[in-house]
């Protein structure tokens, strides 16, 4: 079982990176996330799986889902690099190949909260990754203001844009006075 | 259990170098954040089969869930950029955003 989710995880992730359309792609990476935590949960890393499954199937897919209806599907068929196939594959079978066998046996495990490990052992993680939010936040905000400014400031550049840009009492006045 | 670790421990791999073949061939944006997203969970995958081995897997997990909050951060600003991009430039290709427009 673990064998055949390895390699529905890898043909999905290649799906990702080689579907024409951008909303397959999308909900490949999203089949990605939801397989690889099946597999974290299977391995005994529980928690984390289940914070992969909501943030990296829910958010993650709901964001780029949201991003590509407000910006379009655009189709592109990636190429066929031969340079980085060759590495890619090179490196992927040297490393596993080579590696695997080298691999210690896996120690029995601690028996350790993972409550007093995030909020006590690691607490002083939460300070950098509060910070980020933030600055992330402010980043993501400051980038829209960006762009709402730049689109007030630019200039009607025929009819049509004057029409939709002025108000219509102007308009009525207009008719009025003729 | 060694099996577990074993394909654990591929697909982290696997994961890493889809992504970075991802980072050299495509051209678009969106993609490329995609490719990134890749890349970020042979990451935190690597980070868990080192807890595994190591049989703190409480530690590892605390460390992957730093690496998952930051990599959904870069991704939220990295949609961000692509938004402004795209409604900017009207258009996502690199090539074409580096010599300014389409």
């Amino acid at each position: 079982m673990m064998i055949s989710l390895l390699f529905i995880i890898l043909i999905s992730s290649l799906f990702a990176i080689f579907s024409s359309r951008m909303l397959i792609a999308v909900l490949s990476l999203g089949i990605v996330s939801a397989l690889t935590s099946m597999l974290l949960y299977l391995v005994g890393a529980k928690t984390i799986a289940v914070i992969e499954l909501s943030v990296g199937t829910g958010l993650a897919t709901v964001l780029m889902v949201f991003v590509i209806t407000m910006i379009g599907d655009e189709h592109e068929r990636p190429i066929l690099n031969p340079i980085a196939t060759l590495f890619v594959l090179t490196v992927f079978t040297v490393i596993v190949m080579l590696t695997i066998p080298m691999l210690p046996i896996p120690e029995t495990a601690v028996d350790a909260d993972i409550r007093t490990m995030i909020w006590q052992t690691r607490g002083l993680d939460w300070l950098p990754q509060i910070a980020l939010m933030f600055v992330g936040t402010i980043g993501a905000l400051a980038l829209s203001r960006a762009h709402r400014q730049s689109d007030s400031l630019s200039m009607p550049r025929n009819d049509a844009d004057i029409t939709d840009v002025a108000p219509d009492h102007i308009f009525d006045e207009l008719g009025e006075a003729a | 259990m060694m099996t577990n670790v074993f394909v654990l421990y591929a697909l982290a791999w696997g994961l890493l170098l889809v992504g970075l073949y991802g980072l050299m061939s495509v051209r678009t944006l969106l993609r490329i954040i995609i490719a990134l997203q890749l890349m970020a969970k042979g990451g935190f995958v690597m980070l868990i089969v080192s807890g595994v081995i190591s049989g703190n897997v409480v530690l590892s997990e605390s460390l992957a869930l730093v690496v998952i909050s930051v990599d959904t951060l870069v991704m939220v600003i990295g949609l961000a950029l692509v938004v402004h991009t795209k409604q900017h430039q009207q258009t996502l290709n690199v090539d074409d955003v580096i010599h300014g427009g389409a």
